[in-house]
Parts: structure tokens; C-alpha cells; sequence
């Protein structure tokens, strides 16, 4: 009966209030390291949270949400990613062009040690690494996910991950030094 | 094990995916090599380096602004895709002539009806379309009305009150917020008093409706307030409760309490 929908509708958005605000932190800290900027990591999860809205019946049904969202999270951020790199311009803050290059991510270390003031050496290193390689490391040295997990998350055989994380280490030691 | 092996092993180790007897072999030679042991440390002391580094913190109030923000967006795809809003009952024309009565800036009217709960949907329906099609006459003389109003409820019987808000105009962003009295309760939702939201309401009426259970003969309260930008109107329904076996079930009886918001 529509005439109900109010209630049920201001009792789903409680719900959904309730279920998620103990994530979203979390899902700002994972962006964070994904992206590299507070702006960015901010509208990241802005974004994912307004597409989980409506499916909150699916939410209420899964067993580990922190790992589902972490897994939401890296999609929105790989589409976004592709999205912008698409893109021949983009628009800065004053209405001005500039031309987005190939290795758009390798311009962030730069922008981010101008723009924020609490980030670390290792943040900085993790933003020098390759897409697939940073995001591996985030998951599982940072974020503490298993690769039994992350295999889930990004689809990629434990073999595959096991080899790009050794590698990836490698990497960030050698820019840590 | 040898030296070579434990340093290929060192990461699978750190991870958990070295069964017992490796885990077994793995220990019992770093324990008694100092170059492995070292390389275990290092590796250790690399992850929480990682671990532990700084994030600069959200902006301020950033998770509370965030799922504000997605619920209100989300509601408005509701909108956009079913083209109405989805969270509330629209019935143009309800109180049809009305709205030209007044001036053309925002206002907005309650209007009150009450049956009880465990109807079916189709005699909710007849209901609706009683309250509906005598509306139209009844206004003239409910515009009138004291701001409060009274009705009888019986104890314990979940009865639905039907809470109609009516804009001359489409509102966005409307704040709702309804207040019971200690001795009722939602319904269904033990203890629950109050209930706040913000939401769009479209031109016309826009109706919920409330399951309320009075927990004790006392005199019960209801109080319905709508805002919007600095305007504000409330309501306030008092119901009499009955005993249960005294309770004359209300069924045909409604009232309407029209109530300008300027």
C-alpha cells in the first residue's frame, strides 16, 4: 500500500544510516590510498554511497560487508580512473584546461606533497607505484585483507598476486630508500 | 630447510600460507640462522611500516554529511525513475479548489483520518476514497478548527492515523518529524517515540500513515510538525484512550485539522 511508503522509506534510510555509518571511515581511509587526495578519496565514497542507496535489501544480506565494500570501493575507483583517463581535458578548480597525460596517477606524488600536509613518506611511494601494484599492496601489507580475499576482490588467480605483490615490495622498497 | 627456501618462503610465512610442517621446517631454521632470522625481521618491520602510515583525517563531519547526501540523492532516483516520489502517496486534487483559497507562497495542510489498524488494503482503500471524495465539503468547516484535536483509540490496538500534507506547491526538502507521547509507540517498533526525516513533497497531498499503539489508559499526544527553510507548522492530536473492551472501534470516524504554514 503506497500510503505506508513514508514510514518504510524513513525506517530504510535509518537502516541504512545504521548499517553503513561504522564503514565509512574505512571506505574514506581504503580511497584515501587509492587515490592519493582527501578531495578525491571524499568524492569516491560520496559517490559509492549514493549508488548503494537503493540496493540496501542486497546490503542487509551480506556476511562481510567490510570486505564487499572494500571490493565496491576499488570498482568505483577503477571506473573512475578510466573515465578520467578517457578524457582528453579536464577542468581545474578555475574554470582553466590542462591536458591530461597518459601517466595522470604519476602527476599525483607532486600535487600531493603541495596540497596535503599529514602525508607520509610511504604514502608517497605507494602513489609512485603502477595502478595494479599499488592497489594490491594497499589491500593486503595496509589494509590487512588475506589474498584469499583479495583473489575474490580482484579476480585474479593467488599465483598472479603472489608474483605482483613480490614485485610490488621490491618496488616500494627501493623507493623508501 | 634451507637458507634460499626460507627466503622464498619469508612472505608466505608472513601470510599464513605455509601449512604446519612448513611453518615447522620454516622456525626451526630461522631460529638457529641469524641471516634468516634477520631477513624475517626486516620483512616484518617493512609490513608494519606499511601498516602504520598516516592518512590526514576526512573533513569535518564528512561521514554524517556523505550519507545525508545519499539518502537524499537516492531518494531523488527513486523520483526520477518511477516518476513520483517514492516515499510518499500522492493524491492530486485531494482537496481540490483549496489550494487557490490561498496566496501562492508556501503553505501547507494536515489533515487527519483514523482507522484502525487491521483493516485490509482494499477497505483502507475505501477508506481513502471516503475521506477523499467528502474532503471537499469538509474543508470549509475544518479550516476553523482549533489547532488540536481529539480522538479515541483503544489500549493496546494498533489503529493506523492517517496523516495527509498537503502543499499548495511542490516543497523540497521538507523536514517531518513526529513526536508521541510516552504512553503510545509506533507499532511494531517497541519504544520508538520519534521519528524524523526530510523529504520532497509534491503538489497536492501527501499521506502516511502510522500504526499507533496506546500502552496505557492515559490521555496520548501526537505531535506532527512540517518545516521548510525557516517556515514551521505543527499539529497536535490528542487521543483518548479507551480500555480495550469499552472501545468503540472508530472506524467511519474521521476528522480533519487544516493547518496554514506561513
Amino acid at each position: 500500500m503506497a500510503i505506508f511508503d513514508l514510514f518504510k522509506s524513513a525506517n530504510t534510510e535509518d537502516e541504512f544510516v545504521t548499517l553503513l555509518r561504522p564503514y565509512v571511515e574505512g571506505m574514506y581511509r581504503l580511497a584515501y590510498r587509492f587515490c592519493g587526495s582527501r578531495e578525491d578519496a571524499e568524492d569516491l565514497v560520496q559517490d559509492l554511497l549514493v549508488k548503494l542507496f537503493p540496493r540496501i535489501n542486497e546490503l542487509r544480506s551480506i556476511d562481510n560487508l567490510q570486505s564487499w565494500l572494500a571490493t565496491v570501493l576499488y570498482r568505483q575507483f577503477v571506473d573512475r580512473t578510466r573515465h578520467r583517463n578517457r578524457s582528453p581535458v579536464q577542468l581545474t578548480e578555475d574554470g582553466e584546461t590542462f591536458p591530461v597525460t597518459k601517466d595522470y596517477m604519476a602527476l599525483q606524488p607532486e600535487m600531493q606533497i603541495l596540497n596535503d600536509e599529514a602525508v607520509d613518506q610511504v604514502q608517497q611511494a605507494l602513489l609512485r607505484l603502477n595502478e595494479d601494484q599499488r592497489i594490491l599492496v594497499i589491500l593486503h601489507d595496509v589494509e590487512g585483507y588475506k589474498l584469499t580475499e583479495i583473489q575474490d576482490m580482484l579476480d585474479i588467480p593467488i599465483g598472479t598476486l603472489k608474483s605482483r605483490l613480490y614485485r610490488a615490495r621490491e618496488q616500494l622498497k627501493k623507493l623508501l630508500c | 630447510m634451507q637458507c634460499h627456501e626460507v627466503q622464498t618462503h619469508i612472505d608466505d610465512y608472513l601470510d599464513g600460507l605455509l601449512n604446519s610442517t612448513e611453518v615447522e621446517k620454516f622456525t626451526a631454521h630461522y631460529r638457529r640462522c641469524d641471516q634468516c632470522a634477520d631477513a624475517v625481521a626486516q620483512a616484518q618491520k617493512f609490513r608494519q611500516l606499511l601498516k602504520n602510515s598516516s592518512f590526514p583525517p576526512p573533513s569535518a563531519g564528512f561521514v554524517d554529511r556523505a550519507l545525508r547526501t545519499a539518502v537524499k540523492q537516492g531518494r531523488a532516483t527513486h523520483h526520477d525513475t518511477h516518476g513520483h516520489l517514492y516515499t510518499l502517496s500522492h493524491r492530486k486534487g485531494f482537496i481540490r479548489g483549496f489550494g487557490s483559497a490561498v496566496a501562492a507562497g508556501l503553505a501547507l495542510w494536515v489533515v487527519v483520518s483514523l482507522y484502525p489498524a487491521q483493516q485490509t488494503s482494499s477497505q483502507q482503500s475505501l477508506s481513502q476514497q471516503s475521506l477523499s471524495t467528502q474532503t471537499v465539503e469538509r474543508v470549509a468547516a475544518t479550516i476553523q478548527d482549533p489547532m488540536a484535536s481529539t480522538m479515541s483509540i483503544s489500549l493496546y490496538e494498533p489503529t493506523n492515523i492517517t496523516l495527509a500534507f498537503h502543499a499548495v506547491k511542490a516543497v523540497q526538502g521538507a523536514t517531518i518529524t513526529i513526536r508521541l507521547s510516552d504512553n503510545l509507540e509506533l507499532a511494531g517498533y517497541q519504544n520508538r517515540q520519534t521519528l524524523k526525516w526530510e523529504t520532497d513533497l509534491l503538489a497536492g497531498d501527501n499521506v502516511l500513515t502510522l500504526p499507533i499503539k496506546a500502552l496505557n489508559p492515559q490521555q496520548g499526544k501526537i505531535i506532527a510538525q512540517v518545516s521548510h527553510s525557516n517556515l514551521m507548522k505543527s499539529i497536535e492530536l490528542q487521543l483518548n484512550v479507551q480500555a480495550a473492551s469499552g472501545a468503540t472501534k472508530p472506524v467511519s470516524e474521521f476528522k480533519l485539522i487544516a493547518t496554514p504554514l506561513a
